[in-house]
């Protein structure tokens, strides 16, 4: 088998390998550290924060679904401050790089945190999170308009020098629209998906299953939205897509990347295996050898689509 | 110890009471170096199916017993789907499984009357508490509470190493009639425990009750909490709890184990 060259880029943003962890289901990585080698994968996407700590939403706070789960944690994190203090030694040290996922509840907050983040040493690159179906402030309210959405990324350009990436919803009706005010506005890279809104009920006792009543669902039974949003957005604009929804194996991973994802994300495989990113990463490769493909790029928009009914 | 990631064995597996089991693991992993799980700390199982991701997350367990220097055991209550497939194993399967986890009891000086409040399947990691003083030469008094006698699970063997066991069900089936926090009330009415220490798991509802009870005795009170998780180390804050005080802590790794003033307030 031949040597496969697995580096890929984002824009300006360079990774080892195209398998990074997503935000919210890796902590700020010293979480797992003790379980498997961190270091191997291409990015860890931290937990996303904000300039001041958020307490998150009451309990209960996730929910199984079938092949998936619902959660509403609300963001939960302990701010700038403590985050640069206590948890960037650990990501500095990583020989993964690392990108911080952040939001705010007003452009402006987005802007400064961006600002903050651009001076901090071992911050390889931002993911805006203008996604995040939890919080009543923040979060989607940016990213189910395009001009709202394209408004908040130009204020986190102006602020930062660092790569810059931005997490869409699924939740709208043409994610093409979105995608393209954002993509015009010069960022690095988009990842899609994030989670879609969902809802569970106890059918005994009639309850809610989740204490905010709605939540995220994701997991592998989000993934056919998630390839469906990657291969409309790679049909329709020239930026580079991260793949994000439901990968727990490495043929997902190899599905995303035909849909037109350059790089992937693995996200609530992990709370199921540790492991889950890590092996993503061996099964692509072996993957990538076999098939006598040198790298990575050779398969991104491979997709064959049948042909208008005729055998 | 350092919590690991490892394939364990079932080893045995007995029905202890109406839709509960015991399974016993065989995980070399968590005993390695000398070093073992304590008393209050839990795992991790799953993939519950290898070859399927429906069910999707793992289940924690709290460690009921010690059975070997390469085993333990769980309680299972068999209650929904990821419990069936997990009542479904034989000896001879295998499975992943994650830890110890959490932080465990803070085990009392050799010299302390102990004091341990059970509500159903609560029960579970006070086992291991009450064995563990046993071998420590400390004769814990159990309150242990159930719907009914038939979920009640057996105690004689604790009993046999000397804990002085209480029984309380809903129904008066068995024991006292009533709640066990009830029973509590009770057996404390009469004594004065000022240096006792004292553990409790259980339902919500039970643990506000006995720790109102120790505010008013005096009682030295730690209670173990229980949540939905996904992760189990800390990462995903899925079972975060806010205390008294309005801090939020996650369960799986600042507890499972916690002050009861802390939860419930001074």
């Amino acid at each position: 088998m031949s040597t496969v060259d697995l580096e890929v880029s984002i824009g300006r943003l360079t990774l080892k390998n195209p398998v990074m962890v997503a935000s919210g289901t890796f902590g700020y990585g010293s979480e797992y550290a003790g379980f498997v080698d961190v270091n191997a994968i291409g990015a860890v996407v931290t937990k996303g924060i904000s300039i001041y700590p958020t307490d998150g939403n009451s309990a209960p706070r996730i929910v199984e679904t079938p092949s998936g789960m619902l959660n509403a944690i609300g963001l939960q994190n302990p701010g700038f401050e403590v985050f640069e203090r206590e948890k960037m030694p650990f990501l500095r040290k990583l020989r993964s790089k690392t990108i911080v996922n952040f939001f705010g509840s007003t452009v402006e907050e987005y802007a400064e945190l961006a600002g903050r983040l651009d001076t901090v040493e071992g911050v390889d690159a931002l993911e805006v999170n203008i996604s995040c179906p939890n919080i009543k402030r923040g979060g989607l309210a940016f990213g189910a308009d395009p001009q709202t959405a394209a408004s908040v990324t130009r204020a986190v350009l102006r602020r930062t020098d660092k790569p810059v990436i931005v997490k869409l919803s699924p939740n709208v009706t043409d994610i093409v629209e979105i995608a393209r005010a954002v993509a015009d506005t010069g960022v690095d890279g988009i990842t899609l998906i994030n989670t879609l809104r969902g809802m569970a009920i106890d059918y005994r006792s009639g309850r809610a299953l989740l204490g905010n009543v709605i939540g995220g669902l994701s997991g592998p039974a989000i993934r056919p939205v998630a390839v469906r949003a990657v291969y409309e957005v790679a049909q329709a604009l020239d930026v580079s897509i991260i793949g994000c929804g439901g990968i727990v194996e490495w043929p997902d991973a190899v599905e995303f990347l035909r849909a037109g994802a350059c790089a992937l994300q693995v996200g609530s495989a992990t709370f199921r295996k540790p492991s889950a990113a890590m092996e993503v990463l061996q099964g692509l490769e072996v993957f990538l050898k076999k098939a006598g493909h040198a790298m990575v790029g050779d398969l991104v928009s491979t997709v064959k689509v049948h042909g208008g009914g005729h055998p | 110890m350092e919590a690991v990631h490892t394939q364990a064995e079932v080893t045995k597996r007995r029905t202890l009471a109406r839709s509960t089991l015991l399974i016993e693991l065989r995980a070399e992993d968590l005993f390695k170096n000398g070093q073992r799980p304590a008393p209050g700390q839990f795992v991790m199982l799953g993939p519950l199916k290898e070859d399927s991701t429906d069910p999707f997350l793992n289940r924690p367990f709290s460690i009921h017993r010690l059975s070997g220097p390469d085993r333990l055991e769980l309680l299972i209550a068999v209650v929904g789907r990821g419990t069936t497939i997990l009542g479904s194993l034989m000896p001879g399967d295998r499975l992943g499984l994650l830890g110890p986890l959490g932080n465990g009891f803070t085990f009392p000086e050799p010299s302390r009357p102990v004091v341990l409040v059970a509500g159903g399947l609560g029960v579970a990691p006070l086992f291991f508490l009450a064995e563990e003083l046993c071998a420590c030469g400390v004769q814990p008094r159990l309150f242990y509470g159930a719907g009914s006698v038939d979920l009640l699970v057996p105690t004689d063997g604790l009993q046999a190493q000397g804990v002085s066991v209480k029984l309380a069900t809903d129904d008066g089936s068995a024991g006292f009639a009533g709640f066990v926090s009830e029973l509590l009330a009770q057996e404390l009415l009469n004594q004065e425990t000022p240096d006792a220490y004292s553990a409790a798991c259980g339902p919500m509802d039970m643990l506000r009750a006995v720790t109102d009870l120790a505010r008013n005795r005096g009682l030295d009170l730690e209670v173990s909490l229980e949540s939905r998780m996904a992760c189990g180390l800390g990462a995903c804050l899925g079972c975060t709890v806010f205390l008294s005080t309005g801090a939020g802590r996650r369960i799986c790794c600042d507890g499972p184990v916690f002050r009861a003033r802390e939860v419930f307030g001074p």
